[in-house]
Parts: structure tokens; C-alpha cells; sequence
């Protein structure tokens, strides 16, 4: 099957002529001014927001070619940027580059922004880009996966730089259009710094720098002199306190320490909320899938992996135990703007306990007992989820056996590929292209793919294999579509929902011009300001 | 009062054992409903009754600490008699042995085991068990290093009964009352550590509840609904207490100023001077309880082949 079809170049370029010299205003935030804080009265330059943050960066620290954790992206988000980005509505908008296009089904072309620097003062060019990928490719980041294929990166002239595959790649323009993924570094800034600082500070084009980091205390950010977004960051800077204790960052910023706080339980937001402050527009952007190990126990057969998931009652899930902050989600999270969303057609979605039943009786294992393990000591948050489903299995004749285990027992699944009983919940976020939601149970390298050489999952593999080299995004969504409808058909994969990854909460009697984005990257903090 | 107090806790968690007001583990209203007629405490955060559920969490409790502290007693006072008893070179090894234990934080300890052995109520008693029986053992040294001097102990030994039945049914029995009450205050905090590891996740699995989970559970709820705190941690409070003045009771009830016969945590009983003291069937060592025990039965040494 032959779906590699090439978009058209003038569309491509249009639609980066619409937005490019608004872009050049505001930077990468990309968004109207007048959303944000238009209607908050005029801008303050100057003054420090306090931000409270319940996590700081871990492994890897601050550094694109290693950190992958979110409490560092969203800390690397601020200071680097990309060359596309991604809007409100999943387009595709310029960033660094103002213009790209596809010259053949194997090369891809990108303008770059004039008058650019580095906090540095380093200018950007063509050279940074190639150094930036070069070193993706030589660093040990799971990113180099959207890199497949990859022959060449070359620097036409200072403004323009070439990637070259040898293989068509249906997931390289989404990655380089997310904010998380490949971020630019510079060869003389970054590549002089040594590892420690590369992981302690930032040395990227964004508006704001990390220029302190005290650990386990605070993060500071300072307003990058050289940014070249047109008036911003109003911001002078930006500290980060950490406060682990959701409850505590709570009082924070109820005391008027702080004139933001992002939380990650619903119900203490929404306690924010009701106190008078401004809780953000919440994005589902986290799915919680229940990863399936059907190499022995009852799992093995479809039938009961469909009576599994016709006993759930996900819309009870979301209203009860998570009191409504949560989504109808497929493995692509409801709040990815480029995701498919289930419906009433997607197979075994819709409670149907006689349904779940009689697949049981036909499959002979009438009242089978499965095992369901989650991390015990964190997302507290979660863990009415499994208690319900277990509520709701039982009335089916499955007996859901609860395992909460600690992080350090669950954590080699997902690092080493460790093995594990049945069912075991991990939490994912957003990511850059939907084919990559499937990658860690489906694709040959995935740490939960227990579906090797597995039949029922044939046709999925074939589905994702196809969707990956895809280039049209109307046949890549189609792809997708039917992806995530095999998967639900032979449950290789249980998501009861979709939750947000964050609760940004802020005092709007103090702190302007702010909204969330879809991806949870604070990405309007340039355009935002405080008053005193 | 301790026996009141966990009698009537006992009594509570037969009621929701036997005939329990509602499914303890079944959402049966909408979450988070406040007190009523129908639910007296609420839900909680997936519409289950709380009254219930606390019932059967002080029930979880009730049989935790016992069985915890009944294992750690037996083990603990096997270790420590054995010890007291035999002297020597097992003596410096089992006692170093409960010294380390000793020296680790109980929690910690815990944590640990939990880990090794797994979670819930089984694996929990076991690993309380272990973790207090070395206090078992520091008490019941003490009495059998004294009590090993006795003539009545010396009586026995010398009529060439083995020392485990010397143990077990002479000194044992004499160092009853500060076994008593080392169980019920070692009940005591296997309560309170019980609540903490369930806090931590690595106690009471879910659903089954506790008062240690209910906690955790409701800890993000306890400004909007502070009572699904506060149920549970009164009733900590109510089953700790109770556990101690249970032991003061013990205490109280065994001393010699009250006129019991059997020894306590090491007192001796004050003797007033009597003016017959000098007499000949008086020139004896002061005689304590072991008078009670049936040294009659024991040949005397000048009866040994």
C-alpha cells in the first residue's frame, strides 16, 4: 500500500505566511495578544511572577539531549524552542523556522528566522540546527526515534537548513512542530557548556532562561535580554518555588506567596477555584492506559480482554472516581488536538455486562481473576479508578485483584521491560505524533509489548507500520483511526480515561494576560505580566 | 476503661462483620455526601459509607494488633526467657541479635518486610510480629536472668528437668504480668504503625478499608470535607488509647500493692518488718510467688539418684 502522497508546497507556505508576522510579534506563543490579557488592561513590563511548581526536573536535569521527564519539559519549554510549533487548534505554525516545505517524498526544507540569539547573544543560524540534530542523533534520547531514517542535515546558507531521509518519514514534521521534542540548541553556547551546566542551566532562545536552581528549594528564571519576540516578555522574571505537598502549594497561594500554582488533583484546583481564583482551561492531554500482558493467565484470550473492557463503565469512572476531571480517552489522549476520539461505534467502549458475560461463558472462564498493579505511593489521585473498575468487573463475574506497588517495583516495566502479571497502569503523556502512542506496547523495542509474534495483534502492527511512513495527514488521520479501532476491537491496550496533566491555578487580581495551552507548556508566560 | 473501650469497639466491628449497614466496598450514593440519617458519617470519594467502612477498619485494626502483638509475644518471649534462662554465650548472641533489631526505626523495619513478604493483612501481621517480638524479648530476659537464680528454679534444674519445661512452666508463668502489659502496649503502637503503613500505601490493600488508607484517601478532601479525617484518625486514637489503658489496667490490676500474687516489671513487693521475721520458719530467702508454683512436686535435691 502506497500512501505516501506529497502535500502541497503552496499550502504548506500559506499557511505559514498567515501566521508568521504575527508570530514575529509574540514569539512562539503564537497566540492573539487580545486573548490573553487584552482585556486585562495594558501590559507591566517588570516584576517577578511566583509560580508555584510541585516537582522539579530529575535525571538528566535541564539538558534536551537527555531530560525527558515532565517537570522538565515544562521547565525547557521557557527557555528553548523549536523550529515549528503547534497551535490551539493542532495546526501547525511557524517558530524558529517561519517557512517549511516537503521538496520530495524524502527532503525536507526550512526557512529560518532572521535576527534570532541565543540568551547568549549568539546569533542563530542554519549551523545550530545541524550541530541541534547531530547531537540528537549522538545522544542517548528516546527522541532519535522520530529521526528514523534520517541520511542527512545540511546547511543550504545560514538561513536555510535541508533534512534528507532515505526513507520516507511520516512523524519527523510533528516532531519537529512539538514543543517538547527537538529543541534548538546553540554550538556556542551549549556545546562550550559542560555537562553539569547543560543540566543545571538553559542556553536556549526562549524568553526566559533558568539561571538558578536551588535543589529541591526553587527554580529561577530570567528574562532572556536578547529574545526577539516583539515586546516580550513583559515578565522580568520568573520564580519557581517547590512544594511537594499539593495541600501546601494550595496555601501558597491562597497566603499571596504566590500568583500561580500548578497542581496535579482535580479536587484541590478545583478547592482553588471555588476560593476565587482562576483555574486555567484544563486539557486532557494525559490518557491512562492499562498496559495488557496476555503471554498466560485469562488474558490471553480476546474474549475475556473484551468482557474486561464492555464491564467498565468509563463515563462512571470519569464522574465518580475522578469527580469529573477526566475524559472519554482512546490510547491517543481526548486532548491532543490530533487525536481521534472514541465514539459510540468504537468496539467495546460501551458497557455491556450481559454482553461481557456471555464472552466469558463462551470463552469457558466464567469468573476469571485478573491482576491489576498501579504505582501505590503516588497519583494518589488515581487510585479510586482501579477501586470502581473493580467494582464494576465484579458484576460481571471478573474478580479485579488490586496490586499497588511501590514506584521502585513498577519503574524496571517501563525502563527495562520487565515483565509483569496481566495488567499494569502507567500513566503517558502527550506526544508528538499520534503513531507514538502505540510504540510502547506494539513496536519491537516497546518496554510493554508483550504482543510479539502475537496474532491478534497483527493486524494493528500492520496498521501502525503503515500510519508511521504516511505523510498525508488526511491518510495518516484515516490510518490512525482505523489503528486505534483494532486496538479497542482486541483490547491490546484498556484506557479508562483521559485526565489532565496539570491544573494551572492563578490569582487573576494579580497575574495577567495569562492562559493554559493544549499541551500544558506555559507557553503564554511571555505575554503574561503582574501587578504589585 | 480499656476493656470497656475496645469491648465496645469489638462489639461495633461484629455489627458491621455480622450485618454491616451497607456493601463496605461498593459505591452505594454519590460521592462525597455529607452526614445523614441514611449515611451517619458520608461518603467518601467514590460514594461509599463511611460509618461502615470505619467500623470495619477498626475491626481490620482490632485483629491486627492482637495477632501482631500475640505472634510478637510469642516469639519475642520464647527469645527472651531462652536467653534469661540459659545465659552464656546464647545469651550475648540472641540479645545482640535483638539490639540490632532494636536500633532500626519500626517503620522502616516495616516498610522493608512489607515489601519482601507483600501487603495486607497476613504479610502485615507477620512483619509487626517480627518487628515488636524483640521488645518481647527485652522484657522477658530480665525476670528469667532473676528468676534462673530462684531456688525454686535451682530446685527444678537440679532434679534434672530439662530447661524449655523449666522455661515454659516456671519461669514463664512468673514473669506474667509485665508480659501482660508489654502485649497491650506493643498492641498500641502496631496500632498506630498499622495506620501509618496503610497511610504510606504499604498496609491494608484496597478496597478493603483502614483507618490509616481512609486517611490517605481523604487527605485531599479535608477542607471541603474534614470529616472523612477525622473519623478514622479518632479512631486511631480511640483504639491506641484504648490498647494503653488496657495496659495500665493490666498493670494496675497484677501490682502487688493490690495484693496479687503474680510479680510486676520487675518490683519486688515491700515487706513490712514483722516481728516473728526472726523466727526459724522465717529465716528462709523472702518468699514470693513462686510459692505458688508446685515445688512440692519437685523432688528435692536429696532425693536425686
Amino acid at each position: 500500500m502506497n500512501e505516501k502522497s506529497t502535500p502541497s508546497r503552496r499550502v504548506v507556505l500559506a499557511g505559514a505566511a498567515l501566521v508568521g508576522p504575527f508570530a514575529a510579534l509574540v514569539g512562539c506563543g503564537g497566540q492573539d495578544p487580545e486573548a490573553g490579557g487584552g482585556d486585562q488592561g495594558t501590559p507591566v513590563d517588570g516584576g517577578t511572577l511566583t509560580y508555584a511548581v510541585g516537582t522539579q526536573p530529575a535525571a538528566g536535569g535541564v539538558d534536551p539531549m537527555v531530560a525527558t521527564a515532565l517537570a522538565a519539559q515544562s521547565v525547557m519549554n521557557l527557555a528553548y524552542e523549536t523550529l515549528l510549533v503547534r497551535d490551539d487548534d493542532g495546526q501547525i505554525q511557524p517558530c524558529l523556522a517561519t517557512e517549511h516545505e516537503q521538496v520530495d517524498d524524502l527532503t525536507w526544507r526550512f526557512t529560518l528566522r532572521e535576527g534570532v540569539k541565543f540568551a547568549d547573544g549568539s546569533p542563530f543560524t542554519a549551523d545550530d540546527v545541524v550541530y541541534t540534530f547531530q547531537t540528537y542523533l549522538q545522544a542517548t534520547t528516546s527522541k532519535k526515534a522520530y529521526l528514523g531514517g534520517l541520511d542527512q542535515i545540511v546547511a543550504v546558507d545560514p538561513q536555510t537548513v535541508e533534512f534528507v531521509f532515505d526513507a520516507p518519514n511520516g512523524t519527523f514534521l510533528n516532531a519537529v512542530a512539538h514543543r517538547e521534542t527537538f529543541m534548538i540548541v546553540g554550538a556556542a553556547g551549549y556545546g562550550a557548556a559542560s555537562e553539569d551546566d547543560r543540566q543545571r542551566l538553559t542556553y536556549g532562545t526562549g524568553a526566559f532562561q533558568l539561571t538558578d536552581w536551588q535543589d529541591g528549594v526553587s527554580l529561577t528564571f530570567t528574562a532572556n535580554e536578547n529574545y526577539w519576540g516583539e515586546g516580550v516578555p513583559h515578565l522580568a522574571g520568573i520564580q519557581m518555588p517547590i512544594i511537594t505537598d499539593e495541600s501546601t502549594r494550595l496555601a501558597t497561594l491562597q497566603q499571596g506567596s504566590a500568583q500561580a500554582v500548578a497542581f496535579t488533583d482535580g479536587t484541590v484546583a478545583d478547592q482553588a477555584a471555588k476560593s476565587g481564583f482562576e483555574l486555567g482551561e484544563l486539557n486532557f492531554t494525559q490518557s491512562l492506559p492499562i498496559f495488557v500482558n496476555p503471554e498466560s493467565g485469562p488474558l490471553a484470550d480476546v474474549r475475556v480482554r473484551q468482557a474486561l473492557s464492555l464491564a467498565l463503565d468509563r463515563q462512571a469512572l470519569i464522574d465518580v472516581a475522578m469527580l469529573g476531571y477526566g475524559k472519554l480517552s482512546l490510547v491517543t489522549p481526548a486532548g491532543d488536538p490530533a487525536a481521534p476520539q472514541p465514539d459510540g461505534d468504537t468496539p467495546n467502549y460501551t458497557r455491556d455486562v450481559a454482553e461481557a458475560k456471555a464472552l466469558l461463558a463462551e470463552a469457558g472462564q466464567p469468573n476469571p481473576t485478573v491482576v491489576l498493579s498501579y504505582f501505590g505511593d503516588v497519583s494518589q489521585a488515581q487510585h479510586p479508578i482501579y477501586e470502581l473498575m473493580q467494582q464494576q468487573c465484579a458484576e460481571a463475574g471478573i474478580t479485579l485483584d488490586l496490586q499497588a506497588t511501590p514506584t521502585s517495583e513498577l519503574a524496571p516495566i517501563f525502563t527495562a521491560g520487565e515483565s509483569f502479571t496481566d495488567l499494569v497502569s502507567l500513566p503517558w503523556s502527550y506526544r508528538a505524533d499520534p503513531t507514538f502512542y502505540f510504540d510502547p506496547f506494539l513496536s519491537e523495542a516497546g518496554a510493554m509489548n508483550h504482543w510479539r509474534e502475537n496474532p491478534d495483534a497483527d493486524t494493528a502492527r500492520d496498521l501502525l507500520a503503515q500510519a508511521k511512513a504516511t505523510v498525508d495527514e488526511a491518510v495518516k488521520a484515516d490510518l490512525v483511526q482505523q489503528l486505534v479501532d483494532e486496538v479497542a476491537q482486541q483490547v491490546l491496550i484498556l484506557v479508562p480515561m483521559a485526565v489532565p496533566q496539570n491544573y494551572e491555578v492563578w490569582d487573576s487580581a494579580k497575574f495577567f494576560g495569562y492562559t493554559t495551552d493544549p499541551y500544558g507548556s506555559r507557553s503564554r508566560l511571555p505575554q503574561s505580566w503582574v501587578q504589585s | 476503661m480499656g476493656v470497656v473501650l475496645l469491648g465496645a469497639l469489638l462489639v461495633a466491628s461484629l455489627w458491621a462483620t455480622i450485618a454491616p449497614p451497607f456493601p463496605p466496598n461498593t459505591t452505594v450514593a454519590d460521592p462525597l455526601l455529607g452526614p445523614s440519617g441514611t449515611h451517619w458519617l458520608g461518603t467518601d470519594n467514590v460514594g461509599r459509607d463511611v460509618f461502615t467502612r470505619l467500623l470495619l477498619a477498626g475491626r481490620t485494626s482490632l485483629l491486627i494488633s492482637g495477632a501482631a502483638a500475640l505472634l510478637a509475644c510469642v516469639v519475642g518471649a520464647s527469645v527472651g526467657v531462652l536467653s534469661g534462662y540459659l545465659g552464656g554465650w546464647v545469651d550475648s548472641v540472641l540479645m545482640r541479635l535483638v539490639d540490632a533489631l532494636l536500633a532500626l526505626p519500626a517503620i522502616l523495619l516495616a516498610l522493608v518486610v512489607g515489601v519482601i513478604i507483600g501487603n495486607g493483612p497476613l504479610p502485615l501481621i507477620v512483619a509487626l510480629g517480627a518487628i515488636f517480638a524483640p521488645a518481647f524479648a527485652r522484657v522477658m530476659r530480665a525476670p528469667a536472668l532473676a528468676l534462673r537464680q530462684r531456688d525454686f528454679v535451682a530446685a527444678a534444674r537440679n532434679s534434672g528437668v530439662r530447661a524449655p519445661v523449666i522455661a515454659l512452666q516456671h519461669v514463664l508463668p512468673n514473669a506474667l504480668t509485665p508480659l501482660l502489659v508489654q502485649f497491650a502496649a506493643v498492641a498500641s503502637n502496631v496500632v498506630l504503625l498499622e495506620a501509618a503503613l496503610s497511610y504510606l500505601g504499604q498496609g491494608v490493600q484496597a478496597p478493603e478499608p483502614s483507618a490509616g488508607r481512609m486517611i490517605s484517601e481523604a487527605q485531599r478532601f479535608m477542607y471541603s470535607d474534614p470529616l472523612l479525617v477525622i473519623a478514622p484518625a479518632v479512631l486511631v486514637v480511640l483504639l491506641s488509647a484504648g490498647w494503653n489503658l488496657l495496659a495500665d489496667g493490666v498493670q494496675a490490676l497484677l501490682s502487688p500493692r493490690r495484693g496479687s500474687a503474680l510479680p510486676t516489671r520487675g518490683r519486688r513487693p515491700v515487706r513490712r518488718v514483722d516481728p516473728t521475721e526472726n523466727s526459724p520458719q522465717n529465716s528462709a530467702p523472702p518468699r514470693g510467688p513462686e510459692t505458688l508454683m508446685p515445688i512440692a512436686s519437685v523432688p528435692n535435691q536429696e532425693n536425686r539418684p
